[in-house]
């Protein structure tokens, strides 16, 4: 790391990286350490696998279909125990909580605390490793974003690049786990940041891209389930089709949904249980994988099956329900990963089911046609479940490299995207992602309230700290303004960085000023239920302040909104309300 | 100036705001009292070396005010721990934040720099010293 830091010194030193140029520079070092982060933690979980399956480790369900019923149930039982154990120490030993990449991203200052989050991607390991029903996707994007986090803060980064220091590694790591360059630029773009602009999306690609490239270089970077020859005949029927596809997945994918919140309410309540209760997951996927081995791992088998037409009917009947039931165990007992692979997988199958109806229903579909319906379901189950269009779009093609069903997936996903607005879906990244802009672009104008942009603020000190800290807090956040809270969190003050710019690093001072003493009281304060257009206002009027705090009706300390993220927000905002008027 | 006083610290802060008063409005020199003795509630201004520097930063005050007073007997600044020998009251704007760090931080390192016991100077002295260090 130091070795790291001296080199992007001499880097900084030469070339300007705090300008927009810079983010490309940074975009291309988040991609290469997206790439060999998500490599190392595969490996480390094929290992895990290899030791509990006495295989090579390298495909679960292969894993454990050569495994004997003994090491199934054992190893499900033993990784629910260790994860279980791992996370319980993470929650009553690690004061800071994980916060999650998306929040860190949309509401956040770019922080991610170190080792909470390192505590749970070891958990992930072996929980994935173990074999469990749940997807490595979210876990192993959590881990690359915890080290981007950690080189942004240590290069003092200011917290816009941060953000998107993050966001590029985030894309990074999901090219690296997807192998879809595009689709992980996509995806941060419109599930995290939820803006397309090509300002926004170029770094997310270009990060995505050199992930994508590395892996080429030093792993494999084959599309995952690659047919070409799926297709879908364009004609007036089959589109009619297609559109009923569309319905039906966002109903299943509705449906998908609530029954994860609901598995997550109903048995993920006490953490003190957590190895008891990822031990009794492991135990009963583990003797149902006895039987029905592909209930194990995230579902990608499943999809690899149902694109080479190796799965009969019957068979993937009875795997699809077992499947959502062991996803929505582990993910209820509070399993760390990701869903989104067993969301692809139960989309595809039921587009897998689609096909067979329409054929039993008297419509000739060849193999390939099959295919494509599967494909097309897979896309308009994820676009419901992640609210992401554009994403299960571009996800889909680059998996089958199959772009001759651009045309009927448009039109799914859009039907598909159409119905879970008209039902109020909420995707099952809405928790993480809702706050700060992003949940505030579904609502017109008039109500959109200034706490639905804030973002978050650890930049408090109480009216006696020293100047060196605050200096601190600047020297590491160089691009905001410190804010002054009483012991019960009321505010009192803003200390503004042009105030002591030039004695940031005097030691004179270090210890003989407090923060009263370079503390201004005519900071503009922002109020919780302020209209945005309001704020708007306020930041028009007050040019010299980059940001402004916000306080609650009791006058205690809530937040912060920063310049950039209100006019943005407010144009964003003011286009799609402008959309929806016209 | 010079306080031959007690070692009070309130009995030193009002000789000097006595010796003050009248060099700017009352209005401001309500508020820069107020806001000095608000300051040392929150805590204590004794920089070490005998040199503390009480100050208040008032709305609408038209210049910077240093008054400087030697304690030859000492003063407890609050307690006997910390006995300040030279007082240095600053009273500035409210929004001029750098100023008032500026000053702060010339009174600092003068007071390091010249090394000089406070007992040996004058009042003539130290205010030579000052109007060459502050000009």
């Amino acid at each position: 790391m130091k070795n790291v830091s001296k080199t992007l010194f001499f880097i900084r030193s030469r070339v300007n990286l705090n300008g927009k140029k810079g983010v490309y520079f940074y975009a291309v070092i988040s991609g290469i350490f997206a790439a060999v982060i998500a490599l190392g933690f595969q490996k480390a979980s094929h290992f895990i696998l290899s030791v509990f399956t006495s295989s090579d480790g390298n495909e679960v369900v292969a894993s454990f279909s050569q495994a004997q019923p003994w090491q199934r149930i054992t190893s499900l039982v033993v990784g629910g125990i260790i994860a279980g154990i791992i996370l319980l120490l993470a929650a009553k030993k690690v004061k800071k909580r994980p916060t999650p990449y998306m929040e860190a991203v949309s509401i956040g200052n770019g922080y991610i605390p170190v080792r909470a989050n390192l505590l749970r991607s070891l958990a992930a390991i072996v929980t994935i490793g173990s074999g469990a029903s749940i997807g490595r996707e979210g876990p192993l994007v959590q881990t690359v974003t915890v080290f981007a986090s950690m080189f942004g803060r240590r290069t003092n980064m200011s917290t816009t690049r941060l953000r998107l220091l993050i966001a590029c590694s985030a894309a990074g790591a999901m090219s690296a786990v997807f192998h879809t360059p595009l689709a992980g630029g996509l995806f941060v773009c419109e599930i995290v940041i939820g803006i397309m602009s090509i300002d926004i999306l170029a770094p997310l690609l270009v990060s995505s891209c050199t992930s994508y490239l590395v892996l080429t270089v030093i792993g494999n970077s084959a599309p995952l389930y690659e047919n070409s020859n799926a297709f879908v005949n364009v004609d007036f029927e089959i589109v009619s089709f297609t559109i009923l596809l569309g319905i039906l997945a966002s109903l299943m994918a509705r449906f998908w949904l609530i029954m994860l919140n609901h598995t997550r309410k109903l048995l993920n309540r006490n953490v003190n249980f957590l190895p008891i209760r990822l031990a009794i997951a492991g135990a009963i996927v583990g003797t149902i994988s006895i039987w029905f081995p592909e209930v194990t791992g995230n579902g990608a088998h499943i999809i690899r099956g149902i694109v080479s037409m190796n799965f009969a009917l019957d068979e993937i009947s009875a795997i699809l329900v077992l499947k959502i039931l062991s996803v929505a165990l582990f993910f209820g007992m509070g399993a760390v990963g990701g869903v989104l692979t067993p969301s692809l997988t139960i989309g595809g199958v039921f587009g897998f089911f689609f096909a067979h109806m329409l054929i039993y229903m008297g419509v000739p579909l060849s193999g390939n046609e099959i295919i494509g319906f599967s494909v097309i379901g897979m896309a308009a189950f994820f676009t419901t479940a992640a609210a992401a269009p554009l994403t299960s779009m571009m996800l889909v093609i680059e998996f089958t490299m199959a772009g001759q069903l651009i045309f009927p997936l448009i039109v799914a996903v859009l039907v598909s995207h159409g119905v879970s607005i008209m039902m109020r879906t909420k995707s099952m990244y809405a928790q993480s992602a809702e706050g700060g802009m992003r949940g505030a672009f579904g609502k017109p104008l008039k109500s959109v309230r200034i706490k639905d942009i804030f973002r978050k603020s650890e930049d408090t000190v109480s009216v006696t700290e020293t100047f060196d800290g605050v200096a601190r807090i600047f020297l590491r956040n160089p691009e905001y303004a410190v804010y002054v809270v009483s012991r019960s969190n009321k505010y009192i003050g803003g200390i503004l960085r042009s105030d002591i710019l030039s004695f940031i690093k005097s030691k004179t001072l270090s210890s003989n000023v407090i923060a009263e003493d370079i503390m201004r009281s005519d900071i503009p304060v922002l109020k919780t239920d302020m209209p945005l257009i309001d704020g708007v206002k306020i930041f028009a009027e007050n040019p010299r302040y980059e940001s402004m705090p916000i306080v609650n009706s009791a006058n205690e300390f809530y937040g912060i909104v920063n310049r950039n993220d209100i006019f943005m927000g407010f144009n964003e905002i003011l286009k799609r309300d402008k959309l929806d008027r016209e | 100036m010079e306080y031959n006083g007690e070692r009070e610290q309130t009995e030193c802060l009002e000789f000097m705001f006595g010796q003050i008063e009248d060099s700017m409005s009352s209005e401001n020199f309500d508020q820069l009292k107020e806001a000095v003795y608000m300051r040392e509630d929150t805590a204590s201004t004794y920089v070490g070396d005998g040199l503390a520097v009480p100050h208040g930063r008032v709305n609408g005050l038209d210049a910077e005010y240093v008054a400087v007073c030697l304690c030859k007997n000492g003063v407890d600044w609050p307690s006997e721990d910390c006995t300040a020998k030279m007082v240095v009251m600053i009273g500035v704007d409210k929004s001029k934040i750098s100023t008032y760090l500026s000053v702060l931080q010339k009174i600092i390192k003068w007071k390091k720099t010249s090394g000089e016991d406070i007992n040996s100077l004058s009042c003539e002295a130290v205010k030579a010293s000052f109007e060459d260090m502050l000009a």
